[in-house]
């Protein structure tokens, strides 16, 4: 039982090998980069951290923006799709079922479609650069997942608790807030972290609504460094933030690998 | 008052998903330029013929779909044989797990750029592979006949780890007593992969390729970063 499974190996390579050059890329002076067979006076540099950690925003200022918009969206989603989730469960079947087919449609729709005329939206309403604005459109673009989650958890209660909380005289929203969402918390927990990560990596909305350079998402002010020249790409400075960027989503899948694997999973059966 | 409960949420759907696509239907039957004074009027379906006449919009289109059936259909056989992978019982399969979730969690845009500098040419680490070899330069990214096998093998790395770990929790919802009944029926291993994992893991298979093609049909930041939006 000891010895290592080659293929969980052959997997970890498999997954791991680009991000491992990215981090390779990051500390290697351009020299190295550009001449990697030959020998070069000077191979290794934390030069590139230091470049982007001293720009003008700095580096760590996307890191803010993108946590910031990804919790808002979160909370927006959770606080619409407890309540929507649980009064689907309480409609005929034959409508829930319809419902919840509709969801999935939105679920599935490719939103890249809708973000020309949200673009529209936001020039008229002037919310072009606002990170709170944004996660309106993200939180409705996540809801239909979130409430299928949710409902399924709902579902999966035992029939009666619901009605005997509220004949013990609990309003609707003490039995939210002691019985019904506490029960649930694995689903939230899944849920919120399918969210957080749709928010934090979503692009084509991200890039048409902001422009101003202090309020850019992560993966805009990354596809940004790429775009500054046509001919040539910064890639020491690039990969150094593809690192950074990418450590807090690292933690996120160790910490709630179990909550990803399930909400995946039970998104895609039970929708 | 159930009903108050689904309200703010359907509202809000509605709306996002709702106004963009009235939107768009009526902007295509009407046309806006400098000669209407930019002021929309309606042109009776003109927009609609221009685009089926137009060659570029089939050509598109067949790449969209060329795009979407290569990479599913790779997907699927990868995400396959991870998930049986990852189904046996090991020492670390927690950690491997999590390593397999990588790929997809992490932005695209960031592994997009990535992937660029890998095909880059000269200096990404295949063409310096190439160089080692003395082989011919491969230009990857630059040749449009072949930079859309680049964006399927970008989309493929990202997206497998979700059909992986639809098709795992199919694999786990199969008893083990099915197997053991085919071995005392003296059947062979290799055969119960055909015989009874892979037609109960239909289903599983099935709702991971629908999933799949609706968002590979709506993939863009991938390609628009790898190619600079030229290939596809």
């Amino acid at each position: 039982m000891n010895k290592i499974n080659p293929w969980f190996v052959a997997i970890c390579i498999w997954s791991l090998a680009p991000l491992l050059w990215q981090l390779y890329t990051s500390f290697s002076t351009s020299e190295a980069l550009t001449m990697p067979l030959s020998e070069v006076e000077k191979r290794w540099t934390f030069d590139n951290y230091i470049q982007i950690l001293n720009a003008e925003p700095p580096f760590w200022r996307y890191l803010i923006n993108s946590t910031i918009l990804s919790l808002s969206t979160t909370i927006i989603t959770l606080i619409l799709s407890i309540p929507a989730a649980y009064s689907i469960t309480k409609l005929p079947t034959f409508i829930a079922n319809n419902f919840k087919r509709v969801l999935l449609s939105a679920a599935l729709f490719p939103y890249v479609l809708l973000f020309l005329a949200l673009l529209e939206v936001a020039r008229k309403l002037n919310i072009g650069n606002n990170l709170l604005a944004l996660s309106i459109p993200y939180s409705a673009l996540s809801i239909p997942l979130a409430v299928l989650l949710i409902s399924s958890a709902f579902n999966d209660l035992p029939d009666g608790l619901d009605e005997a909380a509220r004949l013990e005289g609990l309003n609707l929203f003490q039995r939210f807030r002691y019985i019904l969402v506490p029960l649930i918390r694995p689903a939230v927990a899944s849920t919120s972290i399918l969210v957080f990560i749709f928010s934090w990596n979503e692009y084509p909305i991200a890039l048409t609504w902001l422009s101003k350079e202090n309020v850019l998402t992560l993966p805009v002010a990354i596809a940004r460094i790429a775009g500054s020249s046509v001919y040539s790409v910064p890639y020491g400075a690039y990969a150094a933030a593809t690192v950074l960027g990418s450590i807090p989503l690292l933690i996120v899948v160790m910490i709630f690998q179990k909550q990803i694997v399930s909400g995946l999973t039970k998104g895609a059966i039970k929708g | 008052m159930n009903l108050i409960l689904l309200l703010p949420a359907s509202c809000l759907i509605i709306i996002i998903f709702g106004f963009p696509l009235i939107r768009y239907t009526w902007l295509s039957f009407h046309a806006s330029t400098v000669v209407t004074g930019l002021e929309p009027i309606a042109n009776n379906g003109v927009n609609w013929i221009r685009l089926i006449s137009d060659q570029r919009f089939w050509q598109d289109t067949f790449q969209t779909v060329r795009f979407a059936a290569l990479s599913v259909t790779l997907e699927i056989i990868l995400a396959l044989i991870i998930a049986l992978i990852l189904d046996q019982r090991w020492r670390g399969r927690g950690l491997v797990r999590s390593i397999t979730l990588l790929p997809w969690a992490l932005p695209t845009t960031i592994m997009a750029l990535g992937w660029r500098w890998i095909f880059n040419s000269p200096y990404g680490p295949i063409e310096q592979f190439m160089q080692y070899l003395n082989l011919n330069p491969l230009n990857i990214l630059s040749n449009p006949k072949v930079a859309w096998l680049a964006t399927v093998f970008g989309d493929v790395w990202k997206t497998t780890p979700f059909v992986a770990i639809i098709i795992l929790a199919g694999l786990q919802t199969i008893s083990n007593d099915l197997f053991e009944a085919f071995k005392l029926e003296g059947g062979k291993p290799k055969e119960a992969l055909i015989e009874i994992t892979l037609p109960l893991l239909m289903p599983y298979i099935l709702l991971a390729i629908i999933f799949r093609l609706a968002q590979a049909f709506g993939v863009f930041d991938l390609i628009q970063i790898m190619t600079g939006g030229g290939a596809s």
